[in-house]
């Protein structure tokens, strides 16, 4: 079992004040908060936030805590509790903390932070688990079956469990941003509280060639001056695909055509959208650069003119 | 390990909608709760009735998430709704963002 230095997790000093705990955690806790950060981890941090507060928020747990450091813990380092040693009690904790305590708060303080609680006296329901599944468009088009292994986060202690092993199917026409639960698949519950629920996030994985919003899809389409000029019948890539697409003439870089129902499939099906873009050649040929001098001479087309005289 | 099989599925098609006593269950919120989201806009089920509202699937989630900020950062209602909205919105700019981006990136790459 390691020693945790909850005074080090919650960036504190070992003399802070009952008041500057609360801020503490207070400050953190919108830091952290899996539902709002970003922070990498965050999810981990804030259960370890929530363990160092229940440790140092009750002041008979407090003393108790200061008593094992004085006796010799070191953060991160193995640590056994004296010969003897018996939890006090204090002040019963949040339950929703208590199903991820590390061992080591289990054994100091009990389970739930009562003194009986490592015999799990205490019915508590496990905590839900939230897991991103990355699908591909092509996966989104046409449905498909995915094998996940979820890892289980590991506590303060650093203790992990096995990971769990899903079948998921993918309907067709999945859109990111949406959630699946599946019930009971969380975290155990403690005693003979429910095990947590398991949320699938489902996320796009990048792609090639598409941008996805909600089901549109937007492609980046190269095409030559000439063809943005003249106009041009060319086939172009779709999630089903490739399709005949008409540019008109006269097409400024960057306009965007809409394609109908090409989109990612569902009910209705989305757009796909072509956004042009004009390229010109790295090395245009000797007959190229010909035709384009005499074009040059020609064109009386100032692109310029909006830019005043000059 | 043999895999646990599950079909998923899709909350904007297959995904039926939610009573507000199925709500309080699956959620383990009291129905005060659920009434207090609904009256500040935290969650909006079809029906205007309490006997007739129906939560969509994504209600549960949303209901859980607003529950867990209200409990963990102390939040009140109308706090809770602004967080839960601004949240909403900064997700939003964020995908458009990262679709911009890539498009950016295509376009670059390909001049």
């Amino acid at each position: 079992m390691r020693f945790v230095d909850y005074y080090e997790v919650m960036g504190i000093a070992p003399e802070a004040t009952p008041e500057e705990i609360k801020k503490a955690y207070r400050k953190l806790a919108r830091k952290y908060h899996p539902d709002v950060s970003k922070v990498a981890h965050a999810e981990e941090k804030f259960k370890q936030l929530g363990e160092a507060y229940e440790a140092l928020k009750d002041p008979t747990r407090r003393a108790e805590y200061d008593e094992l450091r004085r006796y010799g813990g070191r953060s991160n380092e193995e640590f056994t509790p004296p010969p003897g040693w018996q939890p006090r009690g204090g002040q019963g904790v949040d339950p929703r903390h208590a199903a991820q305590f590390s061992d080591f708060f289990a054994e100091i303080f009990g389970r739930d932070g009562a003194p009986d609680g490592r015999r799990a006296s205490a019915d508590w329901p496990g905590e839900d688990i939230h897991y991103s599944v990355q699908v591909t468009l092509e996966e989104a088009q046409s449905g498909g079956t995915r094998t996940i292994s979820l890892a289980s986060q590991p506590n303060l202690a650093g203790e992990t469990s096995p990971p769990k092993v899903l079948k998921v199917t993918i309907p067709q026409g999945i859109q990111a941003g949406r959630q699946i639960r599946l019930k009971g698949q969380g975290q155990p519950g403690l005693g003979s509280g429910r095990p947590g629920d398991l949320f699938l996030h489902v996320e796009y994985a990048p792609h090639r060639l598409f941008t996805v919003d909600k089901r549109d899809l937007t492609l980046v389409l190269p095409i030559t001056p000439w063809e943005a000029i003249l106009g041009a019948a060319v086939t172009i890539p779709t999630l089903t695909g490739s399709v005949k697409l008409t540019i008109p003439p006269n097409s400024q870089a960057a306009r965007k055509l809409r394609l109908g129902g090409k989109g990612l499939a569902g009910d209705p099906p989305g757009d796909l959208y072509v956004v042009l873009q004009i390229v010109v050649p790295d090395t245009p040929t000797a007959r190229e650069r010909e035709l384009l001098n005499t074009l040059a001479q020609e064109s009386q087309f100032n692109p310029r003119a909006a830019l005043g005289d000059l | 390990m043999v895999p646990h099989e599950f079909l998923v599925i899709d909350f904007a098609h297959g995904g039926r909608a939610y009573t507000v006593h199925e709500v309080c269950e699956i959620c383990e919120v009291s129905l005060e709760r659920v009434v207090s989201f609904v009256e500040f806009g935290v969650l909006t089920p079809q029906g205007n009735k309490l006997d007739d509202w129906r939560f969509p699937a994504q209600s549960i989630l949303q209901t859980r998430r607003a529950s867990r900020l209200q409990h963990d950062l102390e939040l009140d209602l109308p706090g809770l709704a602004l967080a839960l909205e601004l949240l909403e919105e900064i997700a939003g700019l964020r995908r458009e963002l990262e679709n911009l981006r890539a498009q950016i990136a295509q376009f670059t790459l390909g001049g």
